[in-house]
Order: structure tokens, then C-alpha cells, then sequence
């Protein structure tokens, strides 16, 4: 992996003026009687540093902490801390508060899978401490994480290569095929692999493009090292955050029929609501976001018939035009 | 500041939870609890209380509900055993590790809870001040929007039934019951497998097909678990072998499951070997540069769904004229 020099700075959380969540609130209210119980005395200054809040915002929960308690809420059922003299904070009574709140199966699940799935990533150095973290949270949930797979199936040649030359500061060589069908040779300096979902993507510098890049492991074939060569500008780790951002791409309107009703299913896919067409019997009328028109005829050729792009206008044109001459070429053939 | 109240009522029904012995009724808490003498009716009780209680649960608060024999409501507790921490031993490294990995649901599904655990961790351990190192930032994502994902966890975590609404693949809903083993993501999707009480085997569940919230039952799996449950991959039946002549560069979906490609003067031709429906798509995906089949089988199909698409394009066009 790529040092990186300009990461390593101090940052504080800055104080919100916006008002903080109820639950966030409670959450630190119900953490916060434990830590001072355990700690008799220890400053304002120290309490608040810890839970990242001002020495105001603190007071402001010591106050509301001492008007709350059991009911019945006489002196022996609510909450007692003393915060009145200098600096100091003492726990007289944290009611039923003695120790903070557990972190549940539920919770300690959600970071296990996460952790797992950081483990699988080649080049990761801190594989370790990861590893040592996925089994306290396997205590927590009893019966572990093995509930959860996210596989990466055939892809070992791929990780074991990239994470070579990553180690080793080599170029990578490989022919790569896009989502847009295309084919090409390219030859890349690594900077990173990441992950989405159970896709493996490796992030380069690729000299046929002249560009950081991002490569689906699965979508590269032939690959082998090759010379050494300088990874360029470290802050090109920065550069690259993951896949491009669809939200942003044109949409395109496409009829679909009923057999085709699962692509809604997929998260980049939308019900064209607010369009006042009147469809057939099960027909379906979807916004496909699209980055470029070449994908978009592809796709919709891939689905052999059931899919019908109404907009753009001149994407249905050149389908026409396409499967027309295919048509001629291949009645010939065969 | 009804954000002042809000906090104080429910502080006070936490300490109220914990602090009863057996359980708290609701009418116990609308009299006593501090907070819940603003409610001016029985519903604006109601709404108030269920409100706060989820509110609660969804902080991470093991509210249970206690019911007699007959299953009836007796009130609510919070046990110490379920919400006393018990010391994890982390370290300031261990902190920075888990708050990358709490990222990494994102806006998904498990957002919640992640951020929930991370909370209650820096709670007790302390805020790390120091950025995780570049390299994990954004190291991983995952996407899953199903609301059903944490439930079917449960299940399967504690061998319970589910019972929920599903839609197939071809759009007919019925109702199954489950003895979720595990839950799979493959190509950015989620899958649940599982024993189907029903039809008395092993299924697959794709989560977005999932049509209704998941029922956990009480009941607890009967079929014996695998002990590493994988999809069923049904086998292709219909195997070709095609030889297709396309233009060169072109094509990657047909490259990449070539076991042959020669280079000839019409553009390189690829020998393929998969299902007619695999060949046939990925056919059509490069159809601009296809410029011979050598599979009667494979033409006939390229050449239907070809046809299909012209019609369909056609008729649109027709349509669109028509209205102007």
C-alpha cells in the first residue's frame, strides 16, 4: 500500500450548532454515569475531551442527569453527582447505572460481517488487529458471524498477483473487458485494491488511459507482472473512492415486459413514476441511469427483445439500424 | 424544550425498566413515570410510550416484553445481565479498526446498529482523535438495502422460522416458511438459504423478492443445518458450442469464455463453449460487431430475439408518431 504522509493529523470533532439527536444524547447520558462513577474526581476538562463534547454541553447533561431516576424520584431514587465545587466530578449514587450498556448481537453482527470482509482484501496490513477484533465480536454474538458468507470465488490468481506487485512496487499487465463489452490490453501501476459488495476492484494508474482507474478483478484476464516502476504521486490513494457515482448519470426511459421484472430489483434501476403513459397488461415502465449511450444500446440488446428504450429518442434509432444490419449479415451466415 | 423533556422521560423510563423486578405495566409507567402526566389521553399515551420504546430498542436498550402463560403483555424490563457491558480489552488501534469497519454499511442496512456499537465502544474506550490510516479508508462497501437482512441474521443466528411474502422470479407471490441457515451476497445481491418448511428442502431466497416484513416465530429449526450451506447452481441444459467471428477488441463478454480465438481476415474468431441462453446474450451484447455464427441452434436464437427487438422498437416509434 501506498504511504501516505498528509493522513496522520489530529482531528477533533467540531461542535454542532445544529441540534444533536435525542438518541445520541441518551446514548452518551447512559455511558456517561459509569465513566465517572469509575473515575471519583477526574475533571470537567478530562470527562468532556473524552466523550469529544465542550465543557458546556457536559454540564448541561450533569444537569439533566440529576433531575432523572426511579420513580418515585425522592432523594434516594434519583441520580446524585456532584459537579458544584472547582473542577471536579463525584459520583454519589448512579442509581441503576453502575455499568455502561453492552453492545448486543445485533450490533456486534453488523461489525463482524464488516471486519470480514476487510480480512478478505489483499494488501491490508492491519489484518491482525482485524482478525483479533472479528473474534471478540464473535463473543459477543455467541454463535459467530458464520451465518453471513460473501464470497470471492475465482479470483485467487488475480489477489495473489496484485497483492505481489503491490508489495513489490511492480506494473501489473492484463487484458480487461468493461461493462460496455469492450475489450482491451492494459498495463497498470497499482495503487489499491477496495471493495463493493462481493466485487473486488483493484485502483491503478493505467497507461492506456493516462488515468487513475478502477478494475474489477473479475473482469481481468492474463494477468502477469511486469517491470518495477515508480507508483507516481502518493495522494492518488485519495483520489479514488469507489465506483462512479450513478446519481448523477442521465436516465434513460425503458419499457419493459413482465418477464422482465426482476431488473427492478436491481439498486440502480427505478419505476418511471411520474410519466403519464398508458401501459399494456404487466408491461413495466423503469429509468435505467446510463454513462454512456454505447452501455446503454448493449444492455438493451442483451435483453433480447423484452426491453424497448422510448428516451433517448436517437439511442432507439441506432438499436434499429444495428439489429437491422445484423439481421442482413447474419441470415447470410449460419 | 420539548427536546429537554423528551430526554428526561426517557431516562426515566430506562431507569424505571431497570430497576423493576418482575416487569413495569404500562399503567404503572403512565402513573409513575416521570414525563408521561403530560399524555392527555389513552392514545396520546400510547402513541407516546410505543414511540419511546422503539426509540430505545433502536438505541440498543434489550427491552424485553414479559407475557404470561397465555401470552398476554404483563409490562417491560430491562435485565442487568443483558445490558452490563462486559470488557472487550480494546485498544486505541482496535478503536480506529472498528470505526473504518462501522463505515462500511454506509447508508446500507446495517448502518444503525454498526454506528450503535461504535458509539457505545467510544463510549467506554474514548473517541479515537487519530483518521484511520488512507488504505482503509473506503477499503470496503457494502450496499444492502433489504430491511429483511437483520432479521433473517437473527434467525439464523438463533435457529429460529421465519414466515414471510415472496415473490418468484416470474412475479407469483406465495407465502413460505423458513429455517434460515444463512445469508449470501453474490454479484451485489443478497440471498437467503434456507430449509422451506413447505416444500420440505433446501431453497434460495433472493432478498428483494422478500414482498412482506419478516415474522420471527418462536419455533426453532428442525432440519439439520449444513455446516457450510452454499447456493444450489442449477445446471445448464442446453451446452453449445459456437464458433462466432467478431471484430477485433470487441466482444469481451464472448472473449472471455473463448477456449480458442483465431485471427482471420474477417475479424478473430472465438470458440465458445456455455448455455444457448448465456451465448445467445452475450451475442446480442456485441451484436454491431458480429460478423458470423457458425451454430445453426445459435443463429436461429440471435436472429428471434433479433427480430423481437426491431418490432418492439418499431411499434414504439409507430406509437410515438401517432401521438404526436
Amino acid at each position: 500500500m501506498n504511504e501516505s504522509s498528509q493522513d496522520t493529523g489530529l482531528s477533533v470533532e467540531p461542535e454542532t450548532l445544529v441540534a444533536e439527536p435525542v438518541s445520541q444524547r441518551i446514548s452518551r447520558l447512559l455511558a456517561l454515569v459509569p465513566w465517572l462513577s469509575k473515575r471519583p474526581g477526574i475533571t470537567m476538562t478530562k470527562t468532556a475531551e473524552h466523550f469529544g463534547i465542550s465543557v458546556d454541553t457536559l454540564t448541561k447533561d450533569l444537569w439533566q442527569l440529576v433531575l432523572c431516576g426511579r420513580p418515585g424520584y425522592g432523594p434516594d431514587q434519583l441520580v446524585d453527582i456532584d459537579f458544584w465545587d472547582d473542577d471536579r466530578i463525584w459520583v454519589q449514587d448512579p442509581q441503576t447505572l453502575a455499568l455502561p450498556m453492552r453492545i448486543n448481537s445485533d450490533e456486534a453482527i453488523a461489525l463482524s460481517i464488516a471486519l470480514r470482509r476487510m480480512n478478505q482484501i489483499p494488501g491490508v496490513a492491519e489484518k491482525e488487529s482485524i482478525n483479533r477484533l472479528i473474534g471478540k465480536m464473535d463473543a459477543v454474538t455467541g454463535s459467530g458471524a458464520g451465518v453471513v458468507e460473501i464470497p470471492t470465488t475465482d479470483q485467487s490468481v488475480q489477489s495473489e498477483l496484485i497483492e505481489a506487485a503491490l508489495v513489490g512496487g511492480l506494473s501489473l499487465r492484463f487484458d480487461y473487458s468493461t461493462a460496455q463489452d469492450e475489450h482491451s490490453s492494459r498495463t497498470v501501476v497499482p495503487i489499491r485494491v477496495f471493495s463493493v459488495d462481493d466485487y473486488l476492484y483493484l485502483a491503478a494508474w493505467c497507461d492506456q488511459a493516462e488515468a487513475v482507474r478502477s478494475f474489477r478483478f473479475d473482469r481481468m484476464a492474463q494477468v502477469v507482472l511486469a517491470e518495477p516502476r515508480d507508483p507516481g504521486s502518493p495522494d492518488l490513494t485519495d483520489e479514488v473512492t469507489g465506483l462512479t457515482d450513478l446519481a448523477l448519470a442521465p436516465a434513460a426511459l425503458v419499457l419493459i415486459e413482465a418477464e422482465l421484472a426482476w431488473v427492478i430489483e436491481e439498486v440502480w434501476v427505478s419505476r418511471a413514476t411520474d410519466h403519464s403513459r398508458s401501459l399494456l397488461d404487466g408491461q413495466i415502465l423503469i429509468q435505467v441511469p446510463y454513462l454512456s449511450k454505447d452501455w446503454l444500446i448493449r444492455w438493451i440488446l442483451s435483453m433480447g427483445g423484452a426491453a424497448v428504450v422510448l428516451e433517448p429518442a436517437d439511442c432507439a434509432e441506432d438499436i434499429t439500424v444495428i439489429v437491422d444490419r445484423a439481421i442482413h449479415r447474419l441470415s447470410d451466415s449460419g | 424544550m420539548p427536546q429537554r423533556d423528551k430526554t428526561e422521560r426517557l431516562l426515566n423510563l430506562v431507569f424505571a425498566m431497570m430497576s423493576t423486578h418482575r416487569a413495569i405495566s404500562r399503567t404503572d409507567i403512565r402513573d409513575n413515570v416521570a414525563g408521561y402526566e403530560d399524555a392527555t389521553s389513552d392514545q396520546a399515551f400510547e402513541r407516546m410510550f410505543e414511540r419511546d420504546k422503539d426509540e430505545l430498542r433502536s438505541m440498543g436498550l434489550p427491552i424485553e416484553t414479559v407475557t404470561d402463560a397465555m401470552g398476554e403483555t404483563l409490562g417491560y424490563r430491562i435485565r442487568p445481565s443483558e445490558y452490563e457491558f462486559v470488557d472487550l480489552e480494546l485498544s486505541p488501534e482496535d478503536i480506529i479498526v472498528l470505526g473504518v469497519a462501522a463505515q462500511v454499511w454506509d447508508q446500507a442496512v446495517l448502518s444503525a446498529p454498526a454506528q450503535t456499537a461504535l458509539r457505545k465502544i467510544e463510549a467506554i474506550y474514548g473517541k479515537s482523535v487519530v483518521k484511520p490510516p488512507a488504505e482503509l479508508s473506503g477499503l470496503v462497501r457494502l450496499r444492502a438495502q433489504d430491511v429483511s437482512l437483520p432479521i433473517l441474521l437473527r434467525a439464523a443466528r438463533e435457529k429460529r422460522v421465519v414466515k414471510f411474502k415472496y415473490q418468484s422470479r416470474t412475479g407469483v407471490q406465495t407465502t413460505r416458511q423458513i429455517e434460515p441457515w444463512a445469508v449470501i451476497c453474490r454479484e451485489g445481491n443478497w440471498y437467503c438459504i434456507g430449509f422451506d418448511l413447505d416444500r420440505r428442502e433446501q431453497r434460495t431466497f433472493k432478498l428483494p423478492r422478500i414482498q412482506s416484513s419478516v415474522t420471527l416465530s418462536a419455533e426453532g429449526h428442525t432440519a439439520p443445518r449444513p455446516e457450510n450451506p452454499t447456493m444450489e447452481i442449477p445446471e445448464p441444459e442446453d451446452l453449445i458450442t459456437a464458433a462466432i467471428t467478431i471484430a477485433p477488441k470487441r466482444g469481451a463478454m464472448l472473449r472471455r469464455n473463448a477456449s480458442v480465438i483465431d485471427r482471420t481476415d474477417s475479424g478473430d474468431r472465438l470458440t465458445v463453449h456455455g448455455s444457448l441462453a448465456d451465448l445467445t446474450q452475450w451475442t446480442l451484447l456485441a451484436l454491431a460487431d458480429v460478423v458470423e455464427i457458425e451454430s445453426p441452434v445459435l443463429t436461429a436464437e440471435v436472429l428471434a430475439a433479433s427480430e423481437r427487438i426491431l418490432a418492439g422498437h418499431r411499434a414504439e416509434r409507430r406509437a410515438g408518431d401517432s401521438r404526436g
